[in-house]
């Protein structure tokens, strides 16, 4: 029938008009979405593609005060990877475990990584980037990363001081993490496109900002002088068996720590080192001891700076003392004690008694303030983490036991950098500096940014008051506890100090720490050096033990510092060690 | 009367074959590279795409050559070919389970989706069906028979499930009985029984269809769970802008988007190739489309005719709900793109209804007349008249005996029509 294929016609025709309207519809959303709402979904685009990846700046270098490099970092290559360009992976893996020496299985297993970009080993050593780049292996390529292994050229030289980084390159310890805000540098920034993982989209970078290097840290430290203490301390530390020494090195003028040691030490690079926690304490800032004897050094310059007690005044001495209803004793080294000597010979012979009838003499409240005016009981302010401030009991707590104790060095902690600060006043026309470590700050350029000046902290005694001490501590050298400690050709200035140990809040059986205090040149010091053994074997006393030590450091330091002798002539009589009578 | 094919079909199908195979490597190569399960070769999809492209061009050759009377006896044997392979793609042990449906049958590394090729299958016994038919397709006997026919499939591959390609099959039934001319009535009545149905599945079947519609009607409301897809695929095509973020730099390829390579393909197309490229494919189905009403128009054979409509339908109803769900303006169901989505069993469908089309072209009457608009020839006008036909169901329901009449005049008219028709092209 022909009019049925009418019918058809017009019904084949609506159906097509129907589609084609629906076909339209796609057309005028596809019309509103990518042309009038482009803007819109772009932006939303952008917002879940973009991120950021952080490139790592490089850290600045920690020198001596002689512009000797103490802590650096390079720029270093690392070993990428990307995993789909890799043909033969086992081939691969076999290569490169070759190379970097880690096992095949577990760089089969990163190279197998579904992904485009995969670390194989960072911050490699240049010879083994140089290996992999000979190799030519696909998919395995090298990248220059901008910040490296901290490398320390002097070793294990003043780990202490300067401290440690993590694997990030950030500050953990020391100098690295206390100037951590001027070593690390301002990191650069590259935003990329990243898929829904947050890895980045072949060619998805769009922007870099370069990194800028960080500042160069110069410190007060004198690198020869490190050397010298470092060395001859874990010479000492063996010899007397002790469980361990710390030697603080300051200059007499300044205030700058010239050198500091504790040892035994810890491997500045690795973290993972057995009793790590207990080795990187640097006990010259962060434990507090009983000075012992040393601190007659603060007694005798409070009373004669407050004029309660004059150079020729003969004090009761004795061997026995009755304070706060104690019988207090001289120590068992030989010295017996006068019924009454000046401080001259109490401070010589390191008399207890003496001490104890000074201290009653001038009373608790002139003592405790000239014990806060030398700094003790107060941080330094040192610029090196975990200082303590050690203990001092507030003066309202004291009776005369305590009064009595404190007197000789006991009952109160200090820690070696307050004592040795303390005794640069002292001698040091009673201008006691503030104690620094940090001398400048250079940009990567080597332009200064900051200079650290010497700054007087407090003036706690007089300038005669000081003499009087220098005259007084030369004595000890000469005739009293600390003729072992003389270095000869130099006049030589010092205290001994003999004390007990706490252990658990009580003094600790047959266990001491001796310690010698001294500066040299006496008539114009140059330096104040304290040696510190704590649990010596054998003899224990302060002056037997620390006193040799502190000679030979000192010699050294002089001759390398090139400091004069005051008696030439003694030096060139010197076949043998002189021989004193004691 | 067979004449010469009509090639511009077979461009067609070259331009999309070759545009899907261009665009599956783009959107599937960087993600393979990267993923373990895809060995990190960037090359996965391709190497099996082409597989699918060799099949499919068999499938095209072999569509082509067939004898379309050959095609039209055999049909019953679609049907039920059909119906088998839904039944068995049920049974447990035999139909594969992934994804959370059972749709694939095969073994090994063979497989393929019965569902796909019911869609062809489906597309050649209606055809038929109606052919003969022909007018009294307005009773609603066998209206009915033809609606419980393809509900039958179509309930079939809601099981597995795939609602997708069971609404695919509605829609070609829909199209198809209005071109042979039933019943306005019947057919509006069973839309609005599907749409009922729909709701019903939408209450008592899965959930996660609930989700989806709340999804499509706000996808930013819920951007990172049920609305994602749906959100990652406008973020996709807007932000292609006119010209696109140009080829191969698509951004939302990158585990942005689901389903890049497969269902959401066009939004990577939209990104790369912007609206130059997303409208030119929207113009190509409806070249297909308009190929498929053209070859029906041309054609005298009330079969071919409604093979050509049918395949030429089926491509672009697909394309249409496809590219509707990536652009958000129809809910979210599976349906591929054809020739442009992953796929074998759909791209060999594909392309087995395009070597149909491409079959009927040979049996055009192109004498410079068109389908078009205005274009009747006079010497079809004699006799007909449109208020005739709605009588006829009018008659049926009104009137038993009056029905059994009208079927047999009509029955007589359609069966000498077919007669003239089918033995044309046999005497050239």
């Amino acid at each position: 029938m022909i009019g049925w294929k009418k019918k058809v016609r017009k019904r084949l025709i609506d159906v097509f008009y129907i589609l084609l309207l629906l076909f339209c519809i796609l057309a005028y959303r596809l019309v509103s979405l990518q042309i009038f709402q482009n803007e819109t979904y772009k932006d939303k685009a952008e917002q879940q593609h973009k991120g950021t990846v952080s490139l790592p700046a490089l850290r600045g270098s920690i020198m001596d005060r002689k512009y000797i490099t103490l802590a650096n970092s390079m720029a270093l290559s690392s070993v990428a990877a990307d995993p789909t360009q890799i043909k033969d992976r086992k081939k691969t893996a076999l290569l490169l475990s070759q190379v970097l020496g880690i096992s095949e299985e577990l760089l089969e297993s990163k190279i197998t990584i579904p992904t485009t970009f995969v670390w194989i080993e960072r911050k490699i050593e240049d010879e083994k980037a140089k290996k992999i780049e000979d190799l030519k292996l696909d998919g395995v390529f090298l990248l220059k990363e901008s910040t490296g292994k901290r490398f320390y050229p002097k070793g294990e030289l003043a780990s202490h001081i300067l401290g440690c980084t993590g694997i990030d390159d950030q500050g953990l310890d020391g100098i690295e993490a206390v100037m951590d805000n001027y070593l690390k540098g301002k990191p650069g920034e590259m935003s990329a496109e990243m898929d829904r993982d947050g890895r980045i989209i072949p060619g998805g970078v769009s922007s870099i900002i370069s990194a800028i290097q960080g500042y160069s840290v110069v410190l007060t430290i004198d690198e020869s002088v490190q050397y010298i203490v470092e060395n001859s301390l874990e010479k000492a530390v063996k010899a007397y068996g002790a469980d361990s020494g710390s030697v603080l090195v300051m200059d007499a003028k300044t205030g700058e720590i010239l050198a500091l040691a504790n040892k035994p030490d810890y491997k500045s690079t690795d973290p993972k080192s057995p009793n790590y926690m207990q080795l990187t304490r640097n006990s010259c800032v962060c434990d507090s001891y009983e000075p012992g004897s040393t601190f007659k050094v603060i007694l005798a310059a409070a009373a004669l700076d407050s004029g309660k007690v004059k150079l020729d005044d003969q004090i009761q001495c004795g061997n026995t003392i009755q304070a706060g209803g104690w019988t207090l004793h001289n120590a068992n080294d030989g010295f017996g004690g006068n019924p009454t000597e000046n401080i001259t010979d109490i401070l010589a012979y390191s008399f207890n008694t003496g001490s104890v009838a000074i201290g009653l003499k001038m009373g608790s409240k002139i003592f405790y303030d000239y014990i806060e005016k030398f700094g003790f009981g107060q941080l330094t302010g040192i610029e090196l983490p975990g200082e303590t401030e050690g203990i001092l009991l507030p003066l309202n707590d004291w009776t005369e036991i305590n009064l009595a104790t404190i007197s000789f060095g006991q009952g109160i902690a200090v820690t070696p950098l307050q004592i040795v600060s303390a005794v640069q006043g002292a001698i040091n026309q009673g201008e006691q500096m503030k104690p620094r470590i940090i001398k400048q700050i250079l940009d990567s350029e080597g332009n200064i940014v900051k200079d650290f000046k010497p700054e007087v902290k407090s003036r706690p005694i007089s300038s005669e008051t000081s003499y009087q001490i220098n005259m007084i501590l030369r004595n000890v050298i000469e005739r009293g506890t600390g003729t072992k400690a003389k270095i000869p050709g130099y006049l030589t200035g010092g205290k001994s100090g003999t004390a007990n140990i706490v252990e658990n809040g009580v003094y600790a059986q047959g266990k001491y720490i001796a310690s010698f205090i001294g500066y040299v040149p006496a008539e114009d010091p140059k330096f104040v050096m304290l040696v510190k053994i704590k649990n010596p074997k054998g003899t224990i006393w302060g002056g037997s033990v620390a006193g040799p030590i502190f000679s030979e450091i000192g010699r050294e330091i002089l001759w390398r510092l090139g400091i004069p002798p005051s008696f030439p002539n003694e030096i060139n009589k010197l076949g043998a060690t002189p021989q004193k009578n004691e | 009367m067979k004449k010469n094919p009509d090639l511009s079909i077979l461009l067609l199908t070259a331009i999309l074959l070759l545009t899907g195979t261009i665009m599956i490597f783009s959107a599937s190569s960087p993600t393979c590279a990267m993923l373990e399960d895809f060995n990190n070769d960037q090359y996965y999809y391709l190497k099996r795409h082409l597989t699918n492209v060799f099949l499919g061009i068999g499938a095209f050759i072999l569509a082509y050559k067939l004898d379309p009377k050959k095609l039209e006896k055999y049909s019953p044997l679609c049907y039920l070919g059909a119906l088998l392979m839904l039944i068995m793609v049920l049974l447990p042990g035999i139909g594969i389970v992934a994804k959370g449906a059972r749709r694939w049958l095969g073994f090994g590394s063979f497989t393929f989706q019965p569902a796909e090729f019911a869609k062809a299958l489906f597309v050649i016994f209606l055809a038929e069906f109606l052919a003969k038919t022909g007018d009294k397709i307005k009773n609603i006997k066998y209206f009915l028979k033809i609606t419980g026919l393809t509900i039958l499939l179509m309930i079939l591959i809601e099981a597995e499930p795939d609602l997708g390609t069971a609404l695919s099959i509605a829609g070609i039934l829909i199209i198809m009985l209005y071109i042979s001319g039933a019943n306005i009535k019947y057919i509006l009545s069973i839309c609005a029984l599907g749409v009922i149905g729909i709701c019903v599945l939408l209450i008592t079947g899965h959930s996660y269809r609930i989700n989806r519609m709340k999804a499509f009607l706000n996808p930013w409301q819920d951007a990172q769970d049920t609305g994602y897809h749906v959100c990652q695929s406008l973020i996709a095509v807007g932000s292609g802008g006119v010209t696109g973020v140009g080829f191969g730099d698509s951004r939302q390829k990158f585990f942005y988007l689901p389903e890049q390579h497969t269902d959401f393909i066009f939004a990577v197309i939209s990104e790369e190739l912007g609206f130059v490229g997303s409208f030119m494919i929207v113009m190509l189905f409806i070249l297909i489309l308009y190929k498929g009403f053209k070859t029906a128009s041309e054609t005298n054979d009330s079969f071919l005719r409604l093979l050509a409509v049918g395949s030429a339908s089926m491509i672009a109803f697909q394309a249409f709900m496809n590219i509707g769900v990536v652009i958000g303006i129809v809910p979210c169901t599976g349906i591929p793109l054809p020739f442009l989505s992953y796929g074998g069993s759909s791209l060999i469908t594909t392309m087995f209804l395009m070597g149909l089309l491409f079959n009927v072209s040979k049996y055009c009457s192109r004498h410079g007349r068109g389908w078009e608009l205005g274009s009747d020839d006079e010497e079809f006008d004699s006799g007909y008249d449109d208020e005739q036909d709605d009588e006829v169901p009018d008659n049926i329901q009104n009137d038993a005996k009056k029905e059994s009449k009208n079927y047999e005049d009509k029955n007589n008219i359609t069966k000498s029509d077919l007669d003239e028709y089918t033995e044309t092209p046999e005497k050239t």
